[in-house]
């Protein structure tokens, strides 16, 4: 009995993986069915009566390039910083940076965004940009989001490398750079899972990009281009689109390519992790 | 030791300093520029007023802590006997597939959530713009959160203790509050991780059941919410100057009770290894 009824609450929890798979993707089927290929057209009028169009290929690259540009700074400043308070950092030092960080990974993203527009945005008019929110703008505030996680997955996965492993590198005479690469190898796995961990949350963040980003539908070109990634459209439109209308499966159809993106993403860091523990332990 | 080494040394502890004081800076700006604005009369007692340029932030606040008081109610129980599941029950082949599940379902963004709670909890089962929708939905994304960071502190108990109950002859119940009982302190922590990420997040219940501005409290679950993050979206994105200082106050706000949350789980960490 007591078994049956925790099954229930865990089966609860598949299904609503499931559910939430389904149910994106049914409601985006009408634009897929109705605007087929033309969903990949550069051009997002979702509301122009004569002719709407439905292209979110702008949209996607501006994530796409927002996401792979903030992600790689956070990579190695995340890196950097969990390689010193791995290896150089006293232990008073650890335990003070490490609590930032914690607190700086639990501050709502909406009050990010905040400080993006109220603060960083007057500094960039301040410092002669043309535009406040900006794809610079958008990419620090996502920088700032993000370290926290990158920092502390890291510096986790550093810390975990047996001792014996670092000790056996000393002895057998191993420099101090050699022996950081040994830990580096033996750390790859979980470097990995939080590098594409990071990847994952940035191109999914949602009130950061519509609040900071600037809400332009054009290619970025420069730094201090207005974008609207993928997750600013669907974010600023849902709320207001007819239910059931073309517009509102289209925004669906956005949402499924963000799910997808995700669900990808997954999948690609199990098997490259899995590799990596593979070719880890030899 | 080498010149490499040395010059490695400095551009990691200059780059690792330089984060801190971003980070530092980052959250004292945010708290300072809202803290003037707690001392207002009325700022936590108050409707706001004039296009929120006047008055107080008293139904976001409650508003709020509704929410989090309905998720609470749905995803804890839920949540703790998934858990259980997880950790006591389940072979351990089926245990691994529903913790990837969880963890894949921990790394869906939050608006993917709330468009999936628009189309399921407010159009399909026609529970409109709504606190129980955004609540509903919100648990929908708590539950997985709670289970992934919980099962790792049921699992940690010692096996000889499980064994040792069984046994002396309790049942698998017994033997489970057991085991819940020796890990209370990791569930707490669990529990208190999951509200705080349910306080904060925002893009699903601004799709799912929060509404700029209403006249009155939530009286019935199907009431529309003003909650504080969805709040300061509104007025950061859609009014002038004369509002700000109401977004910096509940930004201020929300930055100081995620310090104390977290706070209080570093506190609990370090009372558990003593």
């Amino acid at each position: 009995m007591f078994v049956l009824f925790t099954s229930v609450a865990a089966v609860l929890v598949a299904a609503a993986l499931f559910a939430i798979v389904f149910f994106i993707f049914s409601e985006s089927l009408r634009a897929i069915r109705e605007v087929g290929w033309g969903l990949f057209s550069p051009n997002w009028y979702p509301v122009w009566e004569l002719e709407p169009e439905f292209g979110v290929r702008t949209m996607l690259l501006n994530s796409l390039i927002l996401t792979v540009w903030t992600s790689v700074w956070v990579w190695i400043v995340g890196l950097a910083v969990a390689l010193y308070l791995h290896k150089y950092a006293r232990d008073r030092e650890k335990q003070v940076v490490l609590r930032i960080l914690e607190y700086v990974s639990g501050v709502p993203s909406v009050v990010f965004g905040l400080f993006g527009v109220l603060i960083l945005g007057d500094l960039f008019l301040r410092a002669g940009a043309w535009t406040a929110q900006n794809f610079l703008n958008a990419s620090i505030v996502l920088t700032i989001l993000t370290l926290p996680f990158m920092t502390s997955l890291t510096f986790q996965s550093i810390e975990k490398v047996p001792s014996h492993i670092v000790d056996g590198a000393v002895a057998l005479g191993a420099k101090d750079i050699h022996v950081l690469l040994v830990e580096l190898k033996y750390a790859a796995p979980g470097i990995v899972n939080a590098m594409l961990g990071v990847f994952n949350r940035i191109f999914g963040e949602t009130m950061i990009v519509l609040m900071v980003a600037g809400g332009a539908n054009v290619l970025v070109r420069s730094f201090f281009d207005p974008i609207r990634p993928l997750t600013a459209t669907l974010g600023s439109e849902i709320g207001e689109v007819a239910v059931g209308s073309l517009h509102y499966s289209a925004l669906f159809f956005i949402a499924l390519l963000v799910l997808s993106g995700c669900l990808i993403l997954n999948v690609l860091t199990n098997v490259i992790c899995r590799r990596l523990e593979r070719w880890v332990k030899g | 030791m080498g010149q490499g080494v040395i010059a490695l040394r400095w551009t990691l502890r200059i780059i690792t300093y330089a984060v801190f004081a971003i980070m530092v800076l980052t959250l004292a700006i945010i708290v300072v520029s809202g803290l003037p604005h707690f001392f207002r009369p009325g700022f936590f007692t108050e409707w706001p007023r004039r296009a929120m340029s006047e008055g107080g932030i008293f139904p976001m606040l409650i508003g709020s802590l509704m929410l989090m008081a309905l998720v609470f109610e749905v995803s804890i129980p839920v949540g703790l006997i998934g858990t259980i599941f997880l950790s006591e029950i389940a072979p351990r082949k089926l245990s691994m597939v529903l913790q990837s599940l969880a963890a894949t379902m921990n790394s869906v963004p939050s608006i993917v959530y709330g468009v999936f709670g628009l189309s399921f909890f407010c159009v399909r089962l026609s529970m409109g713009t709504s606190l129980i929708s955004a609540s509903l939905t919100l648990s929908t994304m708590s539950i997985p959160f709670f289970m992934n960071s919980a099962v790792e502190f049921l699992r940690a108990v010692p096996k000889e203790l499980r064994e040792g109950v069984i046994a002396l002859g309790a049942s698998k119940l017994q033997a489970t509050l057991m085991v819940l009982r020796a890990s209370r302190n990791g569930v707490l922590t669990s529990l208190i991780l999951t509200l705080g990420r349910a306080f904060s997040e925002t893009a699903p219940i601004l799709v799912t059941g929060a509404v700029f501005y209403t006249t009155k409290l939530p009286v019935r679950l199907t009431d529309p919410v003003m909650t504080l993050p969805t709040s300061i979206y509104a007025i950061v994105m859609n009014l002038g100057e004369e509002s700000q200082w109401m977004a910096k106050g509940m930004a201020s706000l929300m930055v100081l009770i995620t310090i104390g949350v977290y706070f209080l789980v570093q506190l609990m960490r370090r009372n558990q290894r003593e």
